[in-house]
């Protein structure tokens, strides 16, 4: 046999005050939610922090997309490397174009030398009569590739994940210089840099060696509205991973203002942590207000 | 209570078949808006709602001792989010704990599946064991899988909940809207067809969200989708309106009045109270989106994953403990 109970209380018997109160607990709560939070404390450092991290970064299946080093064996003529390592004799003019000085009859057995992706994947804006030069914007490169796999790749030691928002971006390390003057006089964003790409094009070199990278993205997940931007250089690329080096660090809140880029991992937020217990006391004591009115709604049952 | 009060109870159909169209359209034009507006708009106010329709339908079903389980559970993974958010935990290892817990929240459900039948005890251990699965190989996808999946639980409840003729049409209803239509947002078409139409926009709309692509990895795991994680992304967003519509304006019409003396069960506030409250709460909550939306979101999702795991245990047990319609 089922026991039932009605628990309810007659409208006229309800004590209003009780209820406001809970229901100005609630209130109170959230309003402590949503007052301004104070700065945060891992933000305090500004400006350029020159080259502090090194850090290498897998580019699973783009390496056969990037610039790589060669060294000439004893028989290679250029014609034969172009043919074997970068899928077309045809290629001997960008070899020769990579690597001023190199003599294209006879090229020193031992010498170093550049060789262009084995891959020339076409981009959106891609010229098909540019034959020669290497592809300066690719869907990896670009924002619209979020899932991309290099969107996944992590870099090591202290550096950000890079995900969903990133954008990359190569660009020749002796036209970094301008091309970061000219960003910076422009509204920060990454349309200023793909203009500027579309301009620089035919001389550009993506992932070589002596190529600069610049990175932006959110700080993390719990504010995507402050923008990071890090630029690196290309030290090596070597077995399908880049070696890079940061040249600068910077970040942006969401007024435009700059703030340092967190030097390490996540930063405590406690603000979040004190809102959130806030908010928790705020619905504890409304519940308590409204039990106190149907006393014994809390209990456990008797047996 | 019987089916024909429960039809009267449910949305007429012509009113749904706009509002799931309208939802569809805005979710797929505007994604990132959509996403924005409605989890500020209506986040904490589905959350509240929710948490009182699990309450008074399946806390009376549940033994005090397994209840005060799955509350300490809850409270462990709170306490894990917390732990996360003072950088006392990293990143990498909170989404594996919390999986775990919510693992061991679904366990805690396995011994009255395996009093009520053998595959029902199946079913649950084959949750358990993906849920232990997802936590040891990709804990993040996992996360963000499970974040798209909660949004179907309305079918699980109007399913648990509805009896007969009403239940059937009410399902076939959910599987078009809930199973269909997400698909074809997800195709693309709908996209592309409202951008020709220049009706089409990826910003946040009113709110200081940031990008698109910060927000994509919410519903769409990194590395998914590739070019498609934007319409994935949209059809997630319609299925969140959804979400929140049937539980805001139909989960309520068809919870019961307080019959049996409730065991673990918390005291809410009745009819108009409730009501202020939830408009207070959603007003709080578009104030404080506005402000910081990252900031705001993540003190939301505190409140959110409390409905969010509780689910989990609750739906499996609803499957050993069937209620009355």
């Amino acid at each position: 046999m089922t026991r039932s109970y009605d628990t309810r209380v007659p409208a006229s018997a309800r004590p209003r005050g009780r209820m406001r109160f809970a229901a100005l607990a609630l209130a109170l709560g959230l309003l402590v939610a949503a007052a301004p939070a104070p700065a945060r404390a891992d933000i305090a450092v500004e400006g350029y922090h020159g080259i502090v991290q090194e850090a290498r970064v897998s580019l699973g299946r783009f390496a056969d997309y990037t610039a790589r080093w060669y060294v000439v064996k004893s028989g290679d003529t250029l014609t034969a490397i172009a043919a074997n390592e970068c899928g077309s004799r045809t290629r001997v003019p960008e070899i020769v174009a990579l690597n001023p000085g190199l003599d294209p009859e006879s090229p020193r057995v031992g010498a170093q030398i550049l060789l262009p992706p084995r891959k020339t994947p076409r981009g959106p804006d891609a010229d098909a009569s540019e034959e020669g030069t290497a592809p300066l914007w690719w869907d990896f490169f670009t924002l619209t590739s979020p899932g991309s796999e290099f969107a996944r790749l992590r870099a090591d030691g202290e550096l950000p994940t890079w995900r969903y928002g990133t954008r990359l971006y190569a660009v020749r390390h002796d036209q970094l210089a301008s091309l970061l003057e000219k960003l910076t006089e422009k509204e920060y964003g990454a349309y200023a840099v793909l203009e500027e790409l579309g301009k620089t094009r035919p001389a550009w070199l993506a992932m070589a060696p002596n190529t600069a990278l610049a990175h932006q993205g959110s700080v993390d997940d719990a504010d995507p509205t402050v923008r990071r931007r890090t630029e690196y250089e290309v030290v090596a690329v070597q077995d399908g991973e880049i070696q890079l080096k940061v040249l600068s660090d910077k970040a942006w809140d969401r007024y435009g203002k700059e703030v340092a880029a967190p030097s390490g991992g996540a930063a405590a937020r406690w603000d979040l942590i004190l809102a959130f217990l806030a908010l928790l006391a705020a619905g504890g004591l409304a519940v308590l207000a409204i039990a106190r009115r149907r006393p014994g709604s809390l209990a456990a049952p008797q047996a | 209570m019987n089916g024909s009060t429960d039809a009267a109870r449910l949305p007429l159909p012509g009113w749904t078949l706009a509002f799931v169209l309208l939802c569809a359209t805005v979710a797929s034009a505007f994604p990132l808006a959509t996403y924005a507006l409605t989890l500020a708009a209506f986040g904490i106010v589905h959350v509240l709602v929710e948490l009182r329709y699990v309450d008074g339908r399946f806390s009376p079903r549940v033994p005090w001792r397994l209840g005060s389980l799955l509350l300490a559970g809850i409270g462990a993974i709170v306490l894990v989010r917390l732990l996360r958010l003072a950088a006392v935990l990293p990143r990498e290892a909170a989404g594996p704990v919390e999986l775990l817990l919510v693992a061991a929240l679904a366990a805690a459900a396995l011994p009255a599946l395996a009093r009520a039948g053998l595959l029902r005890a199946a079913l649950g251990l084959l949750v358990v064991v993906a849920l232990l699965a997802g936590a040891w190989w990709a804990p993040l996808p996992t996360l963000v899988v499970l974040a798209v999946l909660h949004n179907l639980t309305p079918v699980g409840f109007l399913a648990e909940r509805l009896r007969g003729r009403t239940r059937r049409r009410a399902l076939v209803g959910a599987a078009l809207a809930f199973g269909v239509l997400p698909v074809v947002i997800a195709s693309g078409l709908p996209m592309r067809l409202l951008a020709d139409l220049g009706v089409h926009g990826l910003d946040g709309g009113a709110l200081a969200t940031g990008r698109l692509e910060d927000h994509l990895g919410v519903f769409v795991p990194a590395g998914w989708g590739g070019g498609r994680a934007v319409d994935l992304f949209a059809a997630a967003v319609y299925l969140q309106c959804l979400h929140y519509a049937v539980v805001i304006h139909v989960l309520p019409r068809l919870a019961e009045a307080p019959r049996a003396r409730p065991r673990v069960r918390l005291t809410w506030p009745a009819g108009r109270a409730f009501a202020l409250v939830l408009l207070g709460a959603g007003a709080l909550s578009l104030m404080a989106f506005a402000q910081g939306f990252g900031d705001a979101r993540a003190v939301y999702g505190l409140f959110a994953l409390v409905h969010a795991w509780i689910e989990v245990p609750v739906l499996l047990l609803a499957l050993a403990l069937p209620g009355a319609p």
